[in-house]
C-alpha cells in the first residue's frame, strides 16, 4: 500500500475493513525507532516550512479549490501553524511522551474536521509517533490536506507514510463510522459538539475517545498595552493577525477582544485601530468567499451592532470583515467567524471573567495584552476560564507542539499501558 | 413651532404636542384608510406600481417623520425624507433594530408596550412589535387566509394547534388565529393547547366528531406542534383519516421544540395519519415584524398578497440578486403603517420568479472551523 495524496474513497464496509486490515498487517512488521520517527517527522515539518515544497504548494492549491482560502491566507495559516513543529519541539514531545514506555496504540481511528492545518495533520503524525497507524476520516472542507500530510510522510520516509490512510465518504454513514472505530482501542474526533456526540454514539464501548468538540477562544487588551497611540496600532496589529488566519476558522481564532480598564473610549479606539488593521490584511491576504448562509450570518451580526447605532459597527466592503462594539455589561453575541469580531470594554480582571462566565469550559485560547502583571492577572482569569493556551495576542495560531488541548495529551494519551 | 420644541415634548401636554399629536393622528388615519382600500381591492383589483409607489411613499414619509428609529436608520442609509419616489428608494431595515429599539410611528402616549413579541427564533433576543392598532394586521391576515385557504368556502371549523391570544397575548400569530376564527371560523373552531403544548386528548375528541358528524376541518398549526400532533395521535392510535375537503395550515419552523421534519416527510405523515393530501396543504409564511402573510401551495413557492414587494438581497451587498440565487429575503409590506415599511429579514430565500422559496433562517455562528465546524460525520 502506497500513501496517497488523495483520501480514499470509501464506499461500503467491506472496503474500510480492507483497508483497516492492510493497516494492521503494516503494523505487524513493527515500527521505525522512535529516534527515527522524530527524525522523520522533523523532517516532514521542515520541509512543509518551505514554500516552495510541493506537498505545501499542493496543499495550498487544495486549501483554495476546497475550503475556498485565498492563496496567501493558506500560506499565512500555514506558516503561522509550523512554526512551532521544530525538530527540537519534536524530540522534545517524543522524550516527554513517548520514551516513557506505554504499548503503541495500533490502528487509531480519527475523524477530522476542518481546513486547518493543526488539526487536519496532526492527529496523523501524533499517531505514527506513538508507533501506531493514523485511519482517518478526512474534514469535508479540506479532505486533501491529511492525505497530502502523509503523503509527505511517505515521501520522506516511505514505510512510515505507508502506515497510515486517509479515506472519506458521504454524509449519512453510520455503518461506516462504527467500522472506522471497531477493534480500535483509542480513536480521536474533532468538530461542532453535535458532530462529536454522533461519533461518540457509534464507538464501541471499550474505545477511549480523544473528543475535541466546540472550542473558541477571546484575547483580553489591559489598558496597559493601550497607554499611547502606538500601542493601540500594535495592539490591534497582533488582534488582526489572530483574527484573520485560517479566516478565523480554528479554535484558537479570537472571536470577541476585552477591553480590560480604559472603558468606553479605550475600547472605541481599539475598535477602530483593529478595523483599520483588518483592512489592510483584507487587501494583503482577502477573506474566503463565504457561502449565501454564511453572508447572511455575517450581516445579521454587523445587523446586531449598527441597530444599536452605526457608530458601534466598522465593517469591510462587503462585509469582508466586520468590527462590532458592545457597551459596558453587553453580552457578546454568537460570532459568524470569517473575520468578524466583538470588543467589549470590562473595568478589570474580575469584570473579564465574570463577562465570560457563560463560556467557561468552552474556551480554547485566551490571548493577553498589557504589562507583565497585566498579563499574568488576565492569564488567571483564561486559566479559571478552562483556556488552555494563554499567550500574548498575536501569538494564538501558534500553539506549541505538546498543546494539551481539552487537556489531552496529544501522543501520550494515544498509547496503551506499559506492556 | 420649531421641531426642537416638538422633539423635546413629543405627543407630551403642551398645546404644540396635542397640536402636532392631532396631526399625526389624522395623517395616519388617511393612510389607514389607503391600505384598507389596497387590501380590500385585493386580488380582484391589485394595486398597480404606480399605486405602490405612491403608498409607499407617503408611508414612508410618515415613518420618517414619526418613528425616531426608523429616521435615523434611513438617515444613516442616506435616505431623508423627500426623496423617496418608489418603494425601491426605501431602504429595508434590518429585524435586528427591533431587538434594539422602539419601531413606533407613533408616540409612547398611544402604546407603550409591544402588541407582540417575536418567538425569539435566533437567539436570546427577541423582536418587540408596535402596532398603534391591529385594524390592518387584521384585514391583511383574513384577506391572505380567505385568498389561498379558504377560496371555495366561507368558514369552515378551524381547529388551532396553538395557544389562544388569550393565553399568549403577546403572539402575532395566536392574534393571527383569533382573528381567522373570527372571520372565517364555523362553529366548533377552537384553540387545542394545554400547558405549553397541543391538547392531544381535546385533538383526538375533535377529530373524532369531525369524522362522526362528517364535517371538513381546517388543522392550523406551527410545524413543530403539528409534528408533536401526529406523533402523540400516532402513539394513541387516534390518527383517522378526515372527512373528505379537510385541510392543513403549516407555519414557521421548528426552533428546536420538535424533532425535526423535512417537508416531504411531513406531508407523507399528514397522508399517511389524517388523509390529508399535499394538495390541501397551505404553507404560510409571517413574522411578528410584518403585517401581511406569504402563502404557497404544494410546490411551496411562497407568493406575495398585492399590496406588498419582496426581493431577495445579496447579504454581502445588500444588492438585489437576480432569480435562482439565494440571499436574505426583504419584505415591503404597506399594511405596516405604524411599524416599519420596509423589513429585511434574516431568511434565506431564493426568487423563483414571481414567488420565492424560502430555504431558511441563517445560521447564526460556525461552519469551517476545526472546532466549531458543523460539520458531522454522520449528518
Amino acid at each position: 500500500m502506497r500513501a496517497s495524496a488523495e483520501a480514499a474513497e470509501i464506499r461500503s464496509v467491506c472496503e474500510l475493513r480492507a483497508l483497516k486490515g492492510a493497516l494492521g498487517e503494516r503494523l505487524r512488521s513493527g515500527a521505525p525507532p522512535l529516534a527515527r520517527r522524530v527524525e522523520v517527522l522533523a523532517e516532514v515539518s521542515a520541509r512543509w516550512r518551505r514554500r516552495r515544497d510541493p506537498f505545501r504548494l499542493l496543499a495550498v492549491a487544495r486549501l483554495g479549490s476546497e475550503a475556498g482560502l485565498s492563496p496567501a491566507s493558506a500560506e499565512a495559516g500555514l506558516d503561522a501553524t509550523l512554526v512551532a513543529w521544530t525538530p527540537r519541539a519534536w524530540r522534545t514531545l517524543a522524550e516527554r511522551e513517548v520514551a516513557g514506555g506505554g504499548a503503541p496504540p495500533g490502528v487509531v481511528p480519527h475523524v477530522l474536521a476542518g481546513a486547518l492545518p493543526g488539526p487536519a495533520l496532526l492527529p496523523l503524525f501524533f499517531t505514527l509517533l506513538a508507533g501506531g497507524a493514523p485511519m482517518a476520516r478526512a474534514g469535508r472542507r479540506a479532505p486533501s490536506l491529511p492525505a497530502l500530510g502523509l503523503a509527505s510522510v511517505a515521501a520522506v520516509d516511505p514505510e512510515l507514510g505507508a502506515r497510515g490512510a486517509v479515506c472519506r465518504w458521504p454524509r449519512g454513514r453510520a455503518d461506516l463510522l462504527a467500522a472506522l472505530f471497531e477493534d480500535a482501542a483509542v480513536g480521536s474526533a474533532t468538530g461542532g459538539d453535535a458532530a462529536v456526540a454522533a461519533v461518540r454514539a457509534h464507538v464501541p464501548t471499550g474505545v477511549r475517545l480523544l473528543a475535541h468538540p466546540s472550542r473558541t477562544s477571546v484575547a483580553a487588551v489591559a489598558a496597559g498595552a493601550l497607554a499611547r497611540d502606538r500601542d493601540v496600532g500594535g495592539a490591534a496589529r497582533r488582534l488582526a493577525r489572530d483574527v484573520t488566519l485560517h479566516d478565523q476558522a480554528g479554535c484558537l481564532s479570537p472571536v470577541g477582544v476585552l477591553v480590560v480598564g480604559g472603558g468606553a473610549s479605550a475600547a472605541e479606539r481599539l475598535a477602530a485601530a483593529l478595523a483599520r488593521e483588518l483592512e489592510r490584511t483584507e487587501r494583503r491576504r482577502p477573506r474566503l468567499r463565504p457561502d449565501p448562509d454564511e453572508a447572511a450570518a455575517l450581516r445579521a451580526f454587523h445587523d446586531s451592532f449598527a441597530a444599536a447605532g452605526r457608530r458601534r459597527v466598522h465593517a469591510g466592503e462587503g462585509l469582508a470583515w466586520v468590527v462590532g462594539r458592545l457597551a459596558p455589561g453587553e453580552r457578546p453575541p454568537a460570532s459568524p467567524l470569517l473575520r468578524s469580531v466583538w470588543v467589549l470594554p470590562v473595568p478589570d480582571a474580575a469584570g473579564a471573567e465574570r463577562a465570560l462566565a457563560a463560556w467557561r469550559g468552552r474556551l480554547a485560547g485566551f490571548g493577553v495584552l498589557g504589562t507583565p502583571s497585566e498579563r499574568s492577572a488576565l492569564r488567571a482569569v483564561g486559566r479559571a476560564l478552562g483556556a488552555s493556551w494563554l499567550p500574548r495576542a498575536g501569538r494564538l495560531q501558534s500553539p506549541p507542539l505538546a498543546w494539551r488541548a481539552d487537556g489531552i495529551r496529544p501522543v501520550a494519551d494515544l498509547l496503551g499501558p506499559r506492556p | 413651532m420649531r421641531e426642537g420644541a416638538a422633539r423635546a415634548r413629543p405627543g407630551g401636554p403642551g398645546t404644540g404636542g396635542v397640536d402636532r399629536e392631532r396631526l399625526r393622528r389624522a395623517e395616519a388615519a388617511t393612510l389607514d384608510a389607503r391600505v384598507l382600500a389596497a387590501v380590500h381591492r385585493g386580488w380582484a383589483r391589485p394595486l398597480d406600481e404606480r399605486e405602490v409607489d405612491a403608498l409607499a411613499a407617503a408611508l414612508f414619509e410618515h415613518q420618517a417623520r414619526h418613528a425616531p428609529a426608523l429616521r435615523r436608520w434611513w438617515a444613516g442609509a442616506g435616505v431623508r425624507r423627500g426623496v423617496v419616489r418608489r418603494w425601491t428608494d426605501v431602504p429595508p431595515v434590518p429585524v435586528a433594530l427591533f431587538r434594539r429599539a422602539r419601531v413606533a410611528a407613533f408616540p409612547r402616549s398611544a402604546g407603550a408596550t409591544p402588541r407582540f413579541v417575536s418567538s425569539g427564533t435566533t437567539g436570546a433576543s427577541r423582536s418587540r412589535v408596535y402596532l398603534e392598532d391591529l385594524a390592518l394586521y387584521r384585514a391583511a391576515a383574513v384577506a391572505g387566509f380567505a385568498r389561498h385557504a379558504l377560496a371555495d368556502r366561507e368558514r369552515m371549523r378551524l381547529l388551532f394547534l396553538a395557544p389562544s391570544a388569550r393565553a399568549a397575548p403577546q403572539s402575532s400569530l395566536s392574534r393571527m388565529f383569533e382573528f381567522l376564527r373570527g372571520a372565517c371560523g364555523a362553529p366548533g373552531s377552537a384553540f387545542l393547547w394545554r400547558s405549553g403544548r397541543v391538547d392531544v386528548r381535546a385533538l383526538g375528541a375533535a377529530l373524532g366528531r369531525a369524522r362522526a358528524e362528517r364535517e371538513p376541518v381546517f388543522l392550523l398549526a406551527p410545524a413543530f406542534a403539528l409534528v408533536h400532533a401526529l406523533d402523540a395521535l400516532t402513539a394513541r392510535g387516534a390518527a383517522v383519516p378526515l372527512p373528505a375537503g379537510s385541510r392543513l395550515f403549516v407555519t414557521g419552523g421548528f426552533k428546536g421544540r420538535s424533532r425535526e421534519v423535512e417537508p416531504d416527510a411531513l406531508a407523507r405523515a399528514c397522508l399517511d395519519a389524517l388523509g390529508i393530501g399535499p394538495g390541501r396543504i397551505v404553507h404560510e409564511y409571517g413574522m411578528a415584524e410584518l403585517s401581511s402573510q406569504f402563502y404557497a401551495g404544494p410546490d411551496r413557492l411562497y407568493e406575495a398578497p398585492p399590496w406588498v414587494r419582496w426581493r431577495v438581497l445579496d447579504p454581502s451587498t445588500l444588492a438585489p440578486l437576480p432569480p435562482g440565487a439565494p440571499g436574505v429575503l426583504a419584505v415591503w409590506d404597506l399594511a405596516n403603517r405604524s411599524g416599519c415599511l420596509a423589513l429585511r429579514t434574516e431568511d434565506l430565500a431564493v426568487s423563483r420568479g414571481a414567488r420565492f422559496e424560502l430555504l431558511g433562517r441563517a445560521p447564526r455562528a460556525e461552519p469551517r472551523g476545526c472546532s466549531l465546524e458543523a460539520e458531522a460525520a454522520l449528518a
